[in-house]
């Protein structure tokens, strides 16, 4: 159990005291249940460790989805001085912009009942999934580096996707600034084949029918109702993100001792933004999100194709369309809400959802009377949420809220529970079919192996940090 | 005598890895078939080749951990399996060998599961009844 000191704030607040090296406090948004979890792991280690960190602005965060990490704790925030502060390749994560999209249909969930199987065969035939999948697009040195700095942008581009996706994806699916000579050529080549892939993982790629509807003026706003059929898709940057963390991580390491601070755990390594190192890191970075982008881009596109393919309907025709994209897992510059006065800083999410209230002005206009979409994947049994982004979160957490339901169970743990169990089968009779690349993918990623999404998105609605807009059910689930 | 020379360790989120040794060059061996034992299944490894491994640190941890993150570049980037590791030269900042395996064969090879990346979080070398004992977290 973690020996920090928790101070109650108010029913889904923690407070963390500045002590030692700390440098402001920890606030954590948990419920009581979710808190009495929390207190036996090493995450409230984590966002104090995060604290002492240089140039961090008003607190160190953490979302009620916290868990256990590496250095930062999963489901952190923070945001840095770009003067004074840091940036962290930990504090981002291996999986650089892994993140979610959520595509609308106009189909309703009893047009699709007899195609549902046939969708999700051909689904998992076409788009490459598991471990170290390798996709069907080959590109030269010269191109692969052109979507390295273009992201989402390239891929359009290139014929997959319209330019009106690019105007509902996070930061308009490119992050400035990335230069692919950051890159080595280990990262370069590891992200040779691999756009179009899923991954492994708890990646994901589910066809879903919209169970509910919460707040309806939202749900209007981003062309959500109940009984339709959307589609979520979840995943990253692929073994250029993890390499490119890697080796920057490895670096700054390396360089640990020429530092004017001291850091509680290596895995915090990091380096002053405004450093040669910083900047490079940025760069690279930058590469690698645009990597994710493009990546989440053609697999929408591949999915649009089967879906044509199967119904015999473009997805024109079916009002195929993207609704949103969010990251999960970056460092950007943004201008924020900094106690109460607007500042540019690096804002940190490990874990967390990027999510501005209603009215900010880099929103899309249809959006912007209701507030950011925020994509929630949720287990394979339990569904997903789409929230909207809220003034609270605006004005105390960097406009930050969760990105998921977060581990209760490791994998072993798992496997364990649900050895003598048909995985595939028990969501089966709970209505949904899931297809998986690994053999061991299933029993790993078991619904129970997983926090209660419905309780994180709770305390996230209560709390004020976005708002429920619609819950998802899943139909079928495509797994790595 | 005792334990296996590696296990596997329990964490929520990420998997850690505990291996034994009764000097430096056995823990790293120790070390680099526990991470490949966690991802790949190592009896189906064949002896095809042997490539350069080399890694550098600036305390015996960090350079455990940059062995490990070089073996699964191998791995992950090269599709290289390593089943055997040849030390020519270790001491607490410097490790230079060779490591033997093949080629991932997709028809032959079951990989067990992604592993995203070695860690410095935790990772730790101690000295326990007579011998060492190391730790470290892999990101999967």
């Amino acid at each position: 159990m973690s020996d920090v000191i928790i101070e109650r704030i108010d029913e889904y607040r923690w407070r963390i005291p500045p002590r030692g090296a700390m440098r402001v406090p920890g606030i954590i948004y948990a419920s009581e249940r979710l808190m009495e979890n929390i207190r036996k792991e090493e995450s409230p280690r984590q966002v104090s460790n995060v604290a002492q960190l240089p140039g961090i602005q008003a607190a160190s965060l953490a979302m009620p989805d916290m868990h256990w990490g590496y250095g930062f704790p999963i489901g952190g925030v923070a945001a840095f001085d770009l003067q004074e502060g840091i940036i962290s390749p930990g504090g981002v994560g291996y999986d650089i912009n892994c993140g979610v999209r959520l595509l609308a249909t106009n189909l309703r969930f009893e047009e699709i009942g007899n195609d549902l199987k046939t969708l999700l065969a051909d689904l998992f035939r076409e788009i490459p999934s598991g471990v170290g999948s390798r996709g069907g697009i080959r590109l030269t040195l010269g191109e692969r580096k052109k979507v390295l700095r273009q992201g989402a942008k390239w891929a359009v581009d290139h014929g997959y996707g319209t330019p009106e996706d690019l105007s509902v994806t996070e930061n308009g699916g490119l992050m400035e600034g990335g230069d692919p000579d950051c890159l080595s050529d280990r990262a370069l080549e590891r992200g040779r084949d691999q756009l179009g892939t899923l991954g492994s993982g708890n990646h994901f790629l589910e066809i879903e029918v919209v169970d509910d509807v919460y707040d309806h003026e939202a749900a209007r706003a981003f062309g959500i109702e109940k009984g339709q059929v959307v589609v979520m898709i979840h995943s990253g940057s692929r073994g250029l993100g993890y390499q490119v963390c890697d080796e920057y991580l490895a670096r700054m390491v390396k360089k640990r001792q020429t530092r004017d601070f001291d850091l509680p755990d290596r895995q915090l390594a990091c380096a002053y933004i405004q450093s040669g190192e910083g900047r490079e890191y940025l760069a690279a970075m930058a590469c690698a999100a645009n990597y994710a982008w493009a990546n989440r881009q053609v697999l929408m596109h591949l999915t649009m194709e089967v879906f044509q393919r199967v119904l015999g309907r473009a997805p024109r025709d079916i009002g195929m369309r993207l609704v949103y994209d969010v990251c999960h897992n970056i460092a950007t510059i943004e201008e924020c809400l900094v106690e109460g006065v607007m500042k540019r800083v690096c804002v940190h999410r490990k874990g967390a959802t990027r999510a501005w209230p209603p009215g900010h002005r880099d929103l899309p206009d249809r959006y912007r009377s209701v507030g950011q979409p925020v994509l929630i994947p949720g287990d394979m049994g339990s569904g997903s949420y789409l929230l909207a982004g809220s003034e609270l979160a605006w004005r105390e957490t960097f406009g930050s809220t969760c990105h998921g339901a977060g581990r209760v169970m490791s994998r072993t743990q798992a496997k364990k529970a649900s050895a003598r169990r048909s995985v595939s089968e028990e969501l089966a009779k709970q209505g949904v079919i899931v297809m998986a690349s690994g053999k061991g993918t299933l029993h790993e990623e078991i619904p129970e192996a997983y926090k209660n999404i419905h309780e994180v998105i709770d305390v996230v609605h209560e709390a004020g940090l976005s708002r429920k807009v619609a819950r998802m059910r899943a139909l079928g689930c495509i797994k790595g | 005598m005792g334990h296996p020379p590696f296990r596997t360790l329990d964490h929520t989120a990420d998997i850690g890895l505990e291996f034994y040794g009764k000097d430096l060059a056995e823990l790293f061996k120790n070390a680099g078939n526990a991470l490949m034992d966690c991802l790949v299944e190592r009896k189906g490894l064949s002896l095809k080749e042997y490539r350069n491994l080399s890694a550098e640190g600036g305390d015996s941890e960090e350079l455990l951990v940059n062995f490990l993150r070089e073996l699964l570049y191998m791995a992950n980037g090269q599709g290289f399996l390593t089943k055997h590791i040849k030390i020519d030269h270790l001491d607490e900042r410097m490790f230079s060998g060779m490591a033997g395996g093949e080629i991932f064969d997709a028809e032959r090879h079951y990989l067990k599961m992604e592993l995203k990346a070695v860690t410095y979080h935790g990772a730790i070398i101690s000295e326990e009844k007579g011998q060492l004992k190391g730790r470290i977290i892999i990101d999967v």
